[in-house]
């Protein structure tokens, strides 16, 4: 090599650097997808680090409301009318889902196949309902139940 | 310029700010600097996200940390650099703990929670019931139809629970055995190092005992110097002792010996000059006189 790698007047200066790359266009500035998928990556609003520290996506971080199975049937319609129901809220509540399942069944020290097992009965269900039961309705020993 | 009797008609009610400029053409999402100062900022997350952040730079970063904001004081009182949290509420959002175990599940698919949220209102047979009736209901509305192919189905969900309840554990506990090696290579190494980091202090701790020891020894064999030197000495002492004691006695048996002879001597010399002088008639006068007293005596 007649140069060094790095520069000789600036040691900080590596390969890779945008200073030494002289490029005229940077695709970056026309072809930035990162941009859409930003919306995607960030914290959610109520998340404040100095509060509640390193971030958790299985915790929800806005106002405390009551589980679903401490709510009394009355109060069901106003329960579902206070969350949030917009798709940037329902998104965040799939993920959380997805986060709590990990928590739950991937994220300790003795794994087991339950989660495998959950999967297959709940895709099992999904197929009997929807697939397996018009298909069989054909064979069906009576016509009234 | 056409659509700009339409745009009152297009503004949406429901917006924060109903004087907000809509953007007219999808040039704007696609250029990042159109229309970008007139876009409202809501943050109010702490995660300061700038539309046209640069890319970092390495020289940047090492030139000088002032992104890095720390705080010194806080309601009035001071900051001190180890203390920068002292809003975290640690009672509702504790920190991040690895579990030990899953969430346990009944019939491999129902978790636990569901049976203690129906233990309250109906006891510990609800969901039992509950799942059983769904099966007895399939059964009754002909959903699970009773074809040829269910004999199957019964023999593949018994077979399927025998072999997953034998083999299991076994199979669960050959995976944990992999894991923990491909574990222990990582973390052998500083325990190895742990574990003869403390042997070798095991065997420094000996040493020092040893190396205290060390003066017991040369005492002990500074002990047995000297009574080796005493030992000598005494059979010395006995040695001059005897030979002393040996020419002592000499000296006083060559004495008495002397004496002895001396007496000897003159006894024998008296007694032969005795015995010469002694005439015949001295001793017919001594026997004589010896008679007459015998004769007194008898009478």
């Amino acid at each position: 090599m007649n140069d060094t790698w790095y520069s000789k007047t600036n040691e900080t200066i590596i390969p890779g650097n945008p200073d030494r790359i002289a490029i005229r266009w940077d695709p970056l500035q026309y072809l930035n997808l990162a941009k859409y998928l930003k919306v995607f990556n960030e914290y959610p609003h109520d998340f404040n680090p100095r509060i509640h520290g390193p971030y958790c996506p299985w915790r929800y971080y806005g106002k405390r409301d009551l589980h679903f199975g401490d709510v009394k049937l009355v109060d069901i319609p106003a329960w579902i009318a206070r969350r949030d129901k917009t798709p940037m809220g329902i998104y965040q509540g799939g993920i959380r889902t997805f986060w709590k399942f990990y928590r739950a069944f991937l994220d300790n020290k003795k794994p087991n196949l339950i989660w495998y097992t959950q999967i297959f009965a709940v895709a099992s269900l999904i197929n009997f309902v929807f697939f397996a039961i018009p298909d069989r309705k054909h064979y069906k020993w009576a016509k009234y139940h | 310029m056409l659509t700009k009797a339409l745009r009152p008609l297009v503004t949406i009610k429901a917006s924060p700010l109903s004087l907000t400029i809509r953007p007219l053409s999808i040039s704007s999402i696609f250029f990042q600097d159109a229309s970008s100062k007139s876009k409202k900022k809501d943050d109010k997350s702490l995660v300061e996200k700038k539309s046209d952040e640069k890319v970092l730079r390495v020289e940047d970063s090492l030139k000088d940390l002032s992104s890095v904001k720390w705080r010194t004081e806080y309601n009035g009182k001071r900051l001190w650099p180890h203390d920068q949290w002292p809003e975290r509420d640690l009672v509702n959002f504790p920190p991040y703990k690895l579990r030990e175990v899953p969430n346990s599940v009944r019939w491999y698919c129902v978790p636990e929670s569901w049976f203690k949220f129906f233990y309250e209102k109906t006891g510990v047979t609800g969901p039992y019931m509950f799942f059983y009736g769904l099966l007895i209901y399939g059964f009754s509305k002909e959903y699970i139809v009773l074809w040829y192919d269910f004999t199957e189905y019964l023999i593949l969900a018994a077979a399927v629970i025998t072999v997953v309840k034998k083999l299991g554990p076994t199979v669960g506990d050959v995976f944990r055995g992999w894991h923990q090696e491909e574990v222990d290579r990582y973390s052998s190494v500083v325990s190895n190092s742990k574990a003869m980091a403390g042997k070798v202090l095991h065997a420094y701790e000996d040493s020092l005992e040893r190396a205290k020891s060390i003066g017991l020894l040369a005492d002990a064999r500074k002990d047995i110097i000297n009574m080796g030197l005493e030992g000598a000495y005494r059979d010395r002492m006995k040695q001059m002792y005897e030979a002393v004691k040996k020419r002592l006695d000499y000296q006083v048996a060559l004495q008495n010996a002397r004496k002895d002879f001396e007496r000897t001597n003159m006894i024998n010399w008296i007694t032969d000059q005795v015995k010469q002088s002694i005439t015949a008639k001295q001793e017919q006068d001594a026997l004589q006189a010896c008679l007459q007293q015998l004769r007194q005596i008898a009478s």
